[in-house]
């Protein structure tokens, strides 16, 4: 369930077998219990020491946003301060762009954290006492940039996050939203490769949140940057990240991609979480999608009707292999009974088309009909078709597989 | 040695060992060790203890002992300036005006008072900065380091609870008496709740913020200068306020450990039985603790009065966190949200008004040029034996022997008169509250009544030629046109309250109105002047009779000296009687029955003032409370007048009464009863659906650049 720790080219972080243990003594018997693989629980009834990490190992790839998910107590946030060294670990090894972060100290530490990372806090962590402005720049000015560049900087940085008209605010003059646009600018603002997002939506409202998640995603898009980010809302995890991992007590449950995460959830834990996701929005429809096997549009009508082969419907394409239209086999026997031979005349042409990695949700209302939906490609051909079934029984799938499991977590 | 012989040779009829007198056989001389400790550091660490008075002595030179330069060589004035600019920097305007006002009547209260009240401020400054420049770093290491903070915290608790007078013995020992000893007993005493709160300010600074200044790759001494300091300074303030509060209450151990300052006024007042040093030793003590506590408070924190802010010291002095409680924060003032709003335009009755108002008031300035007396000072003659020497000389306004403080009182008035005249012309509403037509109506109402006692006032009887001059009269006229033309723009003033006026008779104002009757009938008969000057109290006839005894003693020795006797036994026997002249003696000013007039007259305006006659029409009531506050102004003035005109010239053993001062206290009552109803209107505003012309744009600042912005 855990990947494997093997360094390939495009890894930007990379955690190694990484152990965070709280209290007086973390390299004593605390330590010891951890690794002859006792749980957290086990480990503070045993030595009065709270576990933190437990052999996390996890790659982040250049340019994607890694998502660790957990509930409150997890160590997700331990996890992403161990990256800019906020926290000292026990055990382990620590990598950003091949450099051991956790061997870094001093003017080092500083100058790494300077010009690799941005970071962003649940709330909003502005300073209170300097202006938007001032705020944004406040990475350029540890950098001692010259304040005439530092402004133009950070005023690039707002616009990003469209708050340049409030450069001259307090903080305090700001919504909570607005703030964390600013906290977010105030990331972007030094142009680091990574970025650390550590819960940074989870004190917003819902509406403002989503708003928050394209904004980021747009940023994403334009800017490309390594982003870690941390949540504890499953939803979130799913909507933002190209891999999500989650996290249970210190330790990795499982890491995957969204589709995975949701599909092929790795244990009882992880399948609760995925209960109350709401599945349409993150399955793609090439998880579902038949074969096209289409009928020849220059075929007769009797003809058509043996290619039909007992099936409900397929599509009919042309000699480009793009869809014309959808037989069904009910129009086929209607037409064939009043002695028709043209295939055009029994052919429905207002069926529905969608694309392999469009989601579940937005093909939902296609379904309704009842009609199977056409899979094109890029170049408009038929790859595949829908069945308007699937994809109610996809929805409702992952509530049975839960039932399969003992639950083990929660009982 | 002896305790321990009596130890060590018991005796066989011991006492049992349940018996109290065992104690006294195995005593611990756990003090006889502490004055041989103490004693050795003094014979053996001189150099050591050097050190440590060095910088106590040099601050305490710099700012006090020097003769070159110090807080106590320097013009009062200067000091006076420079605390109130202070209070300006670190507070505003109304707070450094305030420490102004207030440092200068330590100084009226005579130069040994203005010495003590300058030391005193000197030794405070010196001990509040020790303490800062030790506290605050010791704090800040407290704040950053467990381990630090676990060693200083029970040191802080020790020297909170231990007794200063336990350490004060050892610390006058190393280090003498005087200001050094007794600013570091202070500092023992005064510095715990500096560490403790800028510790806890430091502690209580929101982790992510630090978290934040630390990703972003700031070194750790940037993370205190940049988020920790900024957001603890709340608390380091409401420190340096308490260790402040706590060095007051300390001169008085001061002054016991020998040093100067208004402690030792008091000390020595107690030591002689004065009442009079004690009382005005107090008042200055009184005034420096607020002006001090002023200057230091955070601002918004401005609730509770002084004593009960030092109480509160006291009692949090152990933990002074619970003083933060109910701190404002580092919140920031969210933007207003102002709409635009015009200022209703001046009435025709205004205008009129202050028209009349605006000549009245340039009358009475053109006043102070005219004579007000002829041939000796008309109200300082009784308080300066000299005046009788000035025949054929004429005294105009300002001279010490013509208005002097009635000339310069009402020249001052009539300048606000005609300054808040022209200015509501101009521009009306805006600006300063207090440049307003009210203000008009209670400065000529002023004018009016402080030049009228001048009038009505009986000259000295000491004097026989004297004549008053056309000044004052001129001056009343000028002060009646400003308190008519006031009146009237007053009642003509589109002016409403801010809020709904409560709809009550309200019996604190009668009250206050009935008190000030009183208290100006109890200061008529109260002394105005208390006449010690021997030559003063020699009636003509005594006076022809020592000079009788005089002449007849001639060169004659013998003669001479029996004579003498019977001349101080003359002057003694005189001195017996009508020393206190109240405001009813016909060798007084008899400015009581005046000011009993006055006073009722302001009764008289107080009741329609608090709503006896009428509430429903607002305007009135505002317009009576004006009227009131002006005679109020009045009382305190023919009070302030006698007062200050006398103490300007006096001779030795002449001093103005009780009862004139008891006549000002109660003027103050009028303008207080009236003041809460008057501040509570404003110009009237007029929005903008209404079209009214002339008028005036209001408009937020804030709400235009957003505005622009967007």
């Amino acid at each position: 369930m855990v990947e494997s720790t093997v360094a390939h080219g495009e890894q930007l972080i990379r955690l190694n077998e990484v152990y965070k243990i709280f209290g007086p003594q973390p390299r004593g018997r605390a330590f010891d219990l951890a690794r002859q693989g006792l749980g957290k629980n086990e480990v503070q009834r045993l030595s009065g020491h709270v576990m933190g990490l437990d052999d996390v190992n996890f790659d982040v790839n250049k340019g994607e946003i890694f998502v660790v998910m957990g509930l409150s107590g997890s160590g997700k946030s331990t996890a992403i301060r161990t990256v800019n060294k906020l926290h000292d670990i026990t055990h382990g090894e620590v990598f950003v762009d091949g450099v051991d972060v956790q061997k870094l100290s001093g003017p080092d530490l500083q100058e790494f954290r300077r010009e690799k990372m941005g970071m962003v806090f649940q709330h909003f962590a502005l300073f209170p006492h300097r202006n938007i402005i001032d705020n944004t720049g406040y990475g350029l000015k540890v950098q001692k940039m010259p304040k005439a560049e530092r402004d133009a900087a950070s005023l690039r940085a707002l616009s990003l996050v469209g708050l340049e008209a409030y450069s001259e605010s307090m903080p305090s003059q700001l919504s909570g939203g607005m703030q964390q646009r600013v906290g977010l600018a105030r990331a972007l603002a030094s142009d680091p490769d990574i970025l650390l997002m550590d819960e940074a939506f989870s004190a917003l409202d819902p509406l403002i949140r989503r708003q928050m998640q394209d904004e980021l995603m747009d940023i994403q898009n334009e800017l490309q940057k390594t982003i870690l980010f941390i949540t504890h809302d499953l939803n979130e995890a799913l909507r933002v990240g190209n891999r999500v991992c989650i996290m249970k007590d210190g330790a990795v449950v499982q890491i995957g991609t969204p589709e995975e995460i949701l599909t092929q959830p790795a244990t009882g834990y992880v399948a609760e979480f995925v209960q109350d996701v709401d599945q349409g929005r993150v399955i793609q429809v090439t998880e579902i999608m038949g074969g096209s096997d289409p009928i020849d549009g220059s075929l007769s009508l009797d003809a058509a009707i043996t290619a039909l082969n007992g099936r409900a419907g397929a599509f009919v394409v042309d000699a480009a292999g793009k869809p014309t239209g959808l037989l069904t086999r009910d129009d086929a026997m209607r037409a064939s009974s009043v002695g028709t031979t043209d295939l055009s005349t029994a052919v429905r042409t207002d069926f529905d088309v969608t694309t392999k990695t469009a989601t579940l949700n937005e093909n939902y209302q296609a379904a309704g009909r009842g009609l199977p939906i056409a899979v094109i490609d890029e170049n408009g051909s038929l790859e595949g078709t829908l069945d308007p079934r699937e994809i109610l029984e996809e929805m409702g799938r992952v509530e049975t597989l839960i039932d399969g499991f003992e639950r083990e977590v929660f009982m | 040695m002896g305790i321990l012989s009596t130890g060590i040779l018991a005796q066989a009829d011991d006492p049992p060992w349940h018996d109290n007198e065992v104690l006294d056989q195995f005593t611990l001389p756990f003090g006889e060790w502490f004055a041989q400790t103490v004693f050795w550091i003094n014979s053996n660490l001189d150099p050591l203890l050097d050190i440590f008075r060095a910088p106590f002595a040099f601050l305490m030179w710099l700012v006090v002992d020097n003769r070159t330069f110090s807080i106590l060589t320097a013009p009062w004035i200067a000091v006076v300036l420079f605390i109130s600019f202070i209070a300006y920097l670190s507070r505003n305007a109304k707070v450094a005006v305030g420490v102004g006002l207030a440092l200068t009547l330590c100084g009226l209260l005579g130069i040994d008072h203005w010495d003590a009240t300058a030391k005193t401020i000197g030794m405070i400054f010196v001990a509040v900065m020790l303490c800062s420049i030790i506290g605050i770093p010791l704090g800040i290491l407290s704040g950053r380091f467990d381990a630090v903070w676990n060693v200083i915290r029970p040191i802080l608790d020790a020297m909170q609870v231990v007794h200063s007078f336990v350490y004060m013995l050892p610390v006058v020992f190393f280090f003498g008496i005087g200001e050094v000893s007794a600013t570091m007993v202070t500092m023992v005493f005064a510095i715990p709740p500096l560490i403790r709160l800028t510790n806890l300010g430091i502690r209580q600074v929101p982790e992510d913020v630090v978290e934040a200044s630390r990703a972003f790759g700031a070194p750790e001494l940037r993370v205190l200068t940049d988020v920790q300091l900024p957001l603890a300074r709340p608390a380091i303030m409401t420190g340096l306020n308490q260790t402040l509060l706590l060095s007051i209450s300390m001169l008085g151990i001061a002054a016991i450990m020998g040093a100067g300052g208004l402690g030792l006024l008091i000390f020595r007042a107690i030591n002689n039985l004065n009442t009079g040093l004690a009382a005005s030793a107090g008042l200055a003590l009184f005034l420096v603790a607020v002006v001090l506590d002023r200057i230091s408070q955070r601002e918004g924190d401005e609730d509770g009065q002084l004593l009960s802010r030092i109480r509160r010291a006291w009692a949090a002095r152990k933990n002074p966190e619970v003083l933060l409680e109910d701190s404002p924060g580092t919140a920031i003032e969210p933007v207003r949200q102002a709409a635009k709003v015009r200022l209703a335009a001046l009435t025709s009755g205004e205008r009129t008004g202050l028209g009349v108002a605006t000549l009245g008031g340039l009358i009475t300035i053109v006043s102070l040029f005219l004579t007000w007396s002829n041939d000796a000072g008309w109200i300082s003659g009784y308080s300066r034996r000299t005046d009788e020497d000035l025949v054929g000389m004429a005294f105009n306004g300002w001279a010490a022997s013509g208005g002097s403080w009635y000339g310069i009182f009402a020249g001052g008035l009539g300048l606000l008169v005609v300054v808040s005249a022209v200015k509501t012309f101009l521009s009306p509403g805006t600006g300063a509250r207090f440049l307003s037509p009210d203000m008009v109506a209670m400065a000529g109402l002023g004018i009016t009544i402080g030049s009228a006692s001048f009038l009505v006032s009986q000259p000295s009887w000491l004097i026989e030629t004297i004549s008053q001059g056309p000044g004052a009269l001129v001056a009343t006229i000028g002060g009646l046109l400003a308190a008519a033309g006031g009146a009237i723009a007053t009642f003509a003033a589109p002016y409403t309250p801010r809020r709904p006026l409560p709809d009550k008779v309200s019996m604190a104002r009668v009250l206050g109105g009935v008190a000030a009757v009183a208290l100006v009938v109890i200061g008529s008969f109260s002394g105005w002047s208390f006449d010690e000057r021997a030559d003063v109290i020699l009636t003509p006839e005594i006076r022809a009779e020592i000079e009788a005894l005089r002449e007849a003693a001639g060169d004659d020795v013998t003669l001479q000296a029996a004579n003498a006797q019977k001349i101080s036994n003359l002057a003694n026997g005189a001195r017996q009687d009508d020393v206190i002249l109240d405001g009813w003696n016909d060798r007084g000013a008899e400015l009581g029955l005046p000011s009993i007039i006055v006073s009722v007259l302001g009764l008289l305006l107080v009741l329609p003032g608090a709503g006896l006659l009428g509430r429903d029409n607002e305007q009135r009531l505002w317009a009576y409370n004006v009227l009131s506050a002006g005679v109020g102004v009045g009382l305190v003035l023919i009070g302030a007048n006698w007062i200050a005109t006398t103490a300007r010239v006096a001779d030795n053993n002449w001093f103005s009464g009780v009862g004139a001062f008891l006549t000002s206290v109660a003027g103050v009552l009028l303008i207080m009863s009236a003041r809460a109803t008057i501040v509570e209107f404003d110009r009237r505003k007029v929005y903008s659906d209404s079209d009214e012309p002339e008028t005036v744009d209001v408009t937020d600042e804030v709400e235009e650049r957003v505005l622009a912005d967007a």
